[in-house]
C-alpha cells in the first residue's frame, strides 16, 4: 500500500514540475507528512508505553492469583491502539487467552486483571508480554515490544501434622519431654527442699529466706529436634509406576514436615538429589537451622524441584554423613528402601543417629522393609496418596 | 469490556454509516473535478445540477446494494438492466424540467426519426459520468462487504478470510488512489494553456478545494477500513475490546488528518526561483561569507606587512558580501528580493525533504538497504574493499615489523621514543613469554565477561572460544588463534618465543577492539 502511495507521489512531483501548480505540491505534502508523522508517531508511541505487572511472587496451590496489567501511556501524544498479549504458564490455568485491545489517552493508564489458579507446585514464568500497536492508516507495518518475564512460586502443598515420633538425642531444646535425663535449666517448674548432693547453683534464695529452709529450683527436661530431611528425587529410587506420583508426595511430605518443625520452633534442613529448575544444578543443601526464613527458602527450592538422575540416595548419604552435627535425627524420604540404602542406614544407627523412614507412593515389598527396619528401630511410614498425611495427625 | 464476538451494535452501524458518507464525498469531490474538466472545453456550461444527481445516483446505489445481493446472477443483471434505463429516462426528464418541456413534443418526432438523437453531448456526458459514479459507488460498497465482520465467519479459515479481506482493503487504496489521479489530471488540464487541445477556450482557475476535500475523506475512509480489519482480527482471536475504541479511533484520525490538511495548507507550494539558481545562489552565499571572515583574520597580517612595504597602510577593509546581486532581477517589487528567497530556499527545503523522508521510511520498511547487500555487484564491492583494507593492515604489521628488526640488527633508532609515564602493572617486564601468554588470556576472558559473555566453570578453553566466536562473529580466526597459542604456552613445554607472546599480544588487542564494538552495538 505504502508502495503504491510512494508511486503516486512520483507521479505527483511530475506533474507538479511539469505545471507548476500548487495544489499539486499541497496534495504531496498532504500525503509524505500524513506518512511522515504516522510513522513517527507510532515509533515515538511505542516508545513510550510501558506496562507494568503486579502479582503475588509466591503462592501455595489452590489460591486464586489476582494479576494486574497496567499499561501507562508516558507520552503527551495518545496511543490509538494497543494490543496487548500475555503469556501464561499452563498449568496456571488461566480462564481464557488474555489478549485486550484498547486505545490510551495522553498519560493515561489502563488496568487488565485476570485470575490463575494454580493447582499444581512449580516455578511458572509470566510472559513474555508483547505490545502492538499501528499507524492510524494501516500503512505502515506494526511496531512490537516485549516485556521482561516474571516469575511466580507455587509452594507444594503443606498438610497440617501433630503426630510425628521423632525422637531426639539432644539434651537441650524446646520441646518438653517425659524422659527426667536431661533438665533445660531455662525451663524451671518448681521448687523443692534441698538435700544432700544438690548443686548450690539451684538453691533459690529468695524462696530460701521466705521459707527459712533452703530450696532448689526444679527444672523440666526438655529435647531438641534437630533434623535433616534428607529427599530421594532419583527416579531410580521410586516404582516405575508411581514416580511423578511418588516424587510429589515425597516434596510434600517435605514441605509438611519442615511446617511442622518450624511450628515447633525446632531446627530443620534438608538435602536432596534433585535439580533446581531455576539453575539447572543440584538443589541447594540447607543445614539444619531454625527459623521462617530457613523454612521459606526450603520451601522454595522445594517449589522448584525436580527429578533428576544425577545421585542417588545412597550416594548422597554417603557424602552427607559425616557431616551431621551429633543429636541429629535422619529423614528419608524415598519410595524405595533396597539392601544398598540399609546398609548405609545401619551404618548411620550403630553411629548413633536416629532414622525415621518415610515411603512414598507404590513401594513393592512394603512389609519386608518394615521388618527389616523394624530390626533396627527405625520407624518407617508409608504414604501412597494425601490421605494418608492423616495419619500423622492427633485424633 | 466488550464480550469477543459479533454483534451488530449502534456502533458498527454507526460507523458503516460514516463510511457511506466518506464513499459519497469521495465521489462528489471525484465528479467535481470532471465537470470542472468538461466546462474547460465548452465554456459557458451550468453543470451545477451535475453534482445533485451524482449524490442521488449514490444514495441509491448504497441502499439497494444490500438488497440484490441476494439475487442470483442472471436477476441481479436484470435489475441492473432495469435500473439504467430508468435513470436513463429520469435523467432526460430531469433535464426537459431544468430547461422546460416545451422542446419535449419536438424531440420526441425527431427520435420517431432517429433515435441516436435521443442522446444529446450534454446527456451522454451526464449519463457516462454517474454511470461511473455508480459504478465505482458499487465497487467500494463491495469491498466493504468483504471486509465486514459476520458472525458465521468464526466457522471458517481465519487465514484466508483474514488474506481475503486484507486484499479487499488493498484493492480499494487502489482504486481511490487511481480515482485521485484521475482527478489530479483533470485538475491540471483544466488549468493549462494548451491551444492544442483546448483551441482558444480561455483556462478556468476554478478552486481546487475538492481534490484537497477528496484526499482527505479518502485517508479518513483508509483509516476506518484500518479499523474494520483490526475489529475483525481481534474478533477471531477472542480478543476483549475495550468499549469506546471505535468512537475514540475516529475522533483521532479526523483531528490528525485535520492537523496534517492545515499544515499542508501553511506550507509554501509556489517559488520563483529553480533548484539549480538556488543552488547557486546559496553556495555563492557561502562562499562569499568565508572569503569575507578570512580577510577579516589577515586584515592584521596585512596590515603588519604593509608597515615592512614602508608604504602608509591603507585600510582596506573587506567588502562585506553584495547579497543583493545574488538575488535574480526577476524579483517583483511587492514583496521584498529577500524574503522571495527564502521563500524559494523554504519550499525546496521542504519539499526535497519531504520527499525524501517518504523514500527512506519505505525503504526502510521494506528493508530494501538489506536486499541490496544481496546483490552480488555490490556484495563483490564490497568485498574487494574490505579485502583491499584487510592488505593494508597486514602490510602494515610486517612493515612495523621489519622496521623492528632492522633497529634491532642494526642498533640504531629511527625516531625517538615518546616518553610515556609507565603504567604500573603487576608483574609487568618480569614475566616469560609463556607467563605473558597465560596473563593474557585470563584478561581477556575478564574483558569478554565485562560484555556478557561468561565463561562456565567447566568450560575447556576451546569451547569458550567458540561461544566467544558466536558473539564475535568478525573476529573468529583471531578467537581460534589466541586459544591455540594459550593451550600451547599452558599445556606444552615447548618453549615460547618473545614473537609468540608480542603477536598473541596484538591478535588480544585485535579481538579487545572488536568488543568494544560488539558493545557499542549492544547498547544501541
Amino acid at each position: 500500500m505504502i508502495l503504491t502511495l510512494i508511486f503516486f507521489i512520483i507521479l505527483l512531483v511530475i506533474l507538479g514540475a511539469m505545471t507548476g501548480d500548487s495544489f499539486v505540491f499541497t496534495v504531496i505534502y498532504f500525503i509524505s507528512i500524513s506518512i511522515i508523522l504516522s510513522n513517527w508517531w507510532l515509533n515515538y508511541i511505542i516508545r513510550k508505553v510501558k506496562v507494568e505487572r503486579k502479582f503475588p511472587s509466591h503462592v501455595f496451590p489452590g489460591e486464586v492469583v489476582s494479576i494486574d496489567l497496567v499499561a501507562e501511556n508516558t507520552s503527551i501524544l495518545p496511543a490509538p491502539w494497543l494490543f496487548l498479549q500475555e503469556s501464561v504458564a499452563v498449568e496456571l490455568a488461566p480462564a481464557h487467552p488474555i489478549r485486550h485491545a484498547f486505545n490510551l489517552g495522553s498519560k493515561a493508564n489502563h488496568q487488565i486483571s485476570f485470575k490463575l489458579f494454580p493447582h499444581k507446585r512449580g516455578y511458572y514464568s509470566l510472559g513474555p508480554l508483547s505490545l502492538t500497536s499501528g499507524d492510524l492508516l494501516g500503512l505502515l507495518p506494526e511496531a512490537y515490544q516485549r516485556f521482561a518475564i516474571d516469575f511466580i512460586t507455587v509452594y507444594p502443598r503443606i498438610f497440617s501434622i501433630s503426630n510425628v515420633s521423632l525422637r531426639s538425642r539432644s539434651p537441650m531444646g524446646g520441646i518438653k519431654n517425659y524422659q527426667p535425663l536431661n533438665e533445660d535449666p531455662s525451663r524451671p517448674i518448681g521448687k523443692r527442699d534441698y538435700r544432700s548432693g544438690d548443686s548450690l547453683r539451684r538453691i533459690d534464695w529468695k524462696s530460701s529466706a521466705t521459707t527459712r529452709k533452703l530450696q532448689v529450683k526444679v527444672f523440666e527436661p526438655s529435647i531438641a529436634y534437630q533434623t535433616l530431611m534428607m529427599l530421594d528425587l532419583n527416579p531410580s529410587g521410586y516404582y516405575q509406576k508411581s514416580i511423578y506420583d511418588g516424587s510429589e508426595l515425597a516434596i510434600e511430605a517435605a514441605a509438611s514436615l519442615a511446617s511442622w518443625l518450624n511450628a515447633k520452633k525446632q531446627a530443620f534442613g534438608l538435602v536432596s538429589n534433585g535439580i533446581d529448575s531455576l539453575t539447572n544444578h543440584l538443589a541447594l543443601q540447607f543445614p539444619p537451622r531454625s527459623g521462617s526464613a530457613n523454612l521459606m527458602k526450603i520451601l522454595e527450592t522445594l517449589a522448584r524441584i525436580r527429578l533428576s538422575s544425577s545421585q542417588s540416595i545412597e550416594e548422597m548419604l554417603l557424602q552427607k554423613f559425616p557431616g551431621l552435627p551429633s543429636g541429629t535425627s535422619l529423614i528419608m524420604i524415598t519410595g524405595h528402601c533396597d539392601a544398598m540404602l540399609f546398609t548405609q542406614l545401619e551404618r548411620c544407627f550403630l553411629l548413633g543417629k536416629d532414622i525415621v523412614l518415610i515411603l512414598c507412593g507404590e513401594v513393592p515389598g512394603l512389609q519386608e522393609i518394615k521388618r527389616k527396619a523394624g530390626i533396627l528401630s527405625i520407624p518407617v511410614y508409608h504414604l501412597s496418596s494425601n490421605k494418608d498425611f492423616k495419619g500423622w495427625q492427633l485424633p | 469490556m466488550t464480550q469477543p464476538g459479533f454483534s451488530a451494535s449502534k456502533a458498527e452501524r454507526y460507523a458503516l454509516w460514516v463510511d457511506y458518507l466518506l464513499i459519497i464525498v469521495m465521489l462528489v469531490c471525484a465528479s467535481i473535478s470532471m465537470v470542472q474538466f468538461i466546462q474547460r472545453i465548452y465554456t459557458g456550461w451550468d453543470a451545477s445540477y451535475v453534482i445533485f444527481l451524482v449524490i442521488v445516483i449514490l444514495i441509491e446505489r448504497l441502499v439497494t446494494f444490500k438488497k440484490i445481493q441476494s439475487l442470483e446472477l442472471e436477476q441481479k443483471i436484470i435489475y441492473h438492466a432495469a435500473e439504467f434505463v430508468t435513470f436513463a429516462i429520469l435523467l432526460k426528464l430531469f433535464g426537459y424540467f431544468l430547461h422546460g418541456f416545451w422542446g419535449f413534443l419536438d424531440d420526441l418526432s425527431r427520435w420517431q426519426g432517429d433515435f441516436l438523437t435521443f442522446f444529446t453531448g450534454e446527456y451522454f456526458f451526464v449519463l457516462i459520468l454517474l454511470f461511473i459514479s455508480w459504478l465505482l459507488c458499487g465497487k467500494f460498497v463491495e469491498y466493504l462487504e468483504e471486509m465486514r465482520i459476520d458472525p458465521l465467519d468464526v466457522n471458517w479459515d481465519v487465514g484466508i478470510l483474514e488474506n481475503r479481506r486484507q486484499l479487499a482493503r488493498s484493492a480499494m487504496i487502489s482504486l481511490i488512489i487511481s480515482v485521485g489521479v484521475g482527478m489530479v489530471s483533470a485538475s491540471i488540464l483544466t488549468r493549462l494553456d494548451i491551444t492544442a487541445l483546448f483551441g482558444e477556450s480561455p483556462t478556468l482557475q476554478l478552486p481546487v478545494i475538492n481534490i484537497l476535500v477528496y484526499f482527505l475523506a479518502a485517508f479518513l475512509f483508509f483509516s476506518q477500513t484500518q479499523f474494520v480489519l483490526l475489529n475483525g482480527r481481534w474478533m477471531w482471536h477472542d480478543v476483549q475490546i475495550r468499549p469506546g475504541l471505535e468512537k475514540s479511533w475516529f475522533k483521532i484520525g479526523t483531528f490528525f488528518l485535520l492537523a496534517v490538511s492545515i499544515l499542508s495548507f501553511i506550507l509554501p507550494t509556489s517559488y520563483t526561483v529553480s533548484i539549480l539558481d538556488l543552488l547557486r545562489i546559496v553556495f555563492t552565499f557561502i562562499t562569499q561569507i568565508l572569503f569575507f571572515i578570512f580577510s577579516l583574520l589577515f586584515l592584521p597580517i596585512g596590515w603588519l606587512f604593509s608597515l615592512l612595504k614602508g608604504s602608509p597602510p591603507t585600510a582596506e577593509v573587506s567588502q562585506s558580501p553584495d547579497f543583493t546581486s545574488l538575488i535574480p532581477p526577476a524579483a517583483t517589487q511587492q514583496v521584498p528580493p529577500f524574503l522571495l528567497l527564502l521563500q524559494s530556499l523554504l519550499f525546496w527545503t521542504i519539499f526535497i525533504g519531504l520527499i525524501v523522508l517518504s523514500f527512506s521510511i519505505y525503504f526502510r520498511q521494506n528493508k530494501l538497504h538489506l536486499s541490496l547487500g544481496k546483490v552480488d555487484f555490490i556484495r563483490s564491492v564490497r568485498s574487494w574493499i574490505a579485502s583491499m583494507f584487510s592488505w593494508f593492515r597486514q602490510a602494515r604489521i610486517s612493515v612495523a615489523r621489519s622496521i623492528k628488526l632492522l633497529q634491532k640488527q642494526v642498533g640504531i633508532r629511527l625516531q625517538p621514543k615518546p616518553h610515556k609515564q609507565p603504567k604500573w602493572e603487576p608483574f609487568s617486564g618480569r614475566l616469560s613469554p609463556r607467563q605473558d601468554v597465560i596473563r593474557g588470556f585470563i584478561r581477556l576472558v575478564e574483558e569478554v565477561e565485562s560484555v556478557g559473555v561468561i565463561r562456565k566453570p567447566d568450560q575447556t578453553p576451546s569451547q569458550f572460544a567458540h561461544t566467544l566466536q558466536k558473539s564475535i562473529t568478525d573476529s573468529g580466526e583471531d578467537i581460534q588463534a589466541v586459544t591455540d597459542t594459550f593451550l600451547f604456552a599452558r599445556y606444552s613445554r615447548r618453549e615460547i618465543s618473545r614473537e609468540t607472546s608480542m603477536e598473541f599480544t596484538s591478535l588480544q588487542k585485535r579481538i579487545i577492539d572488536s568488543l568494544e564494538k560488539y558493545k557499542s552495538s549492544r547498547q544501541e
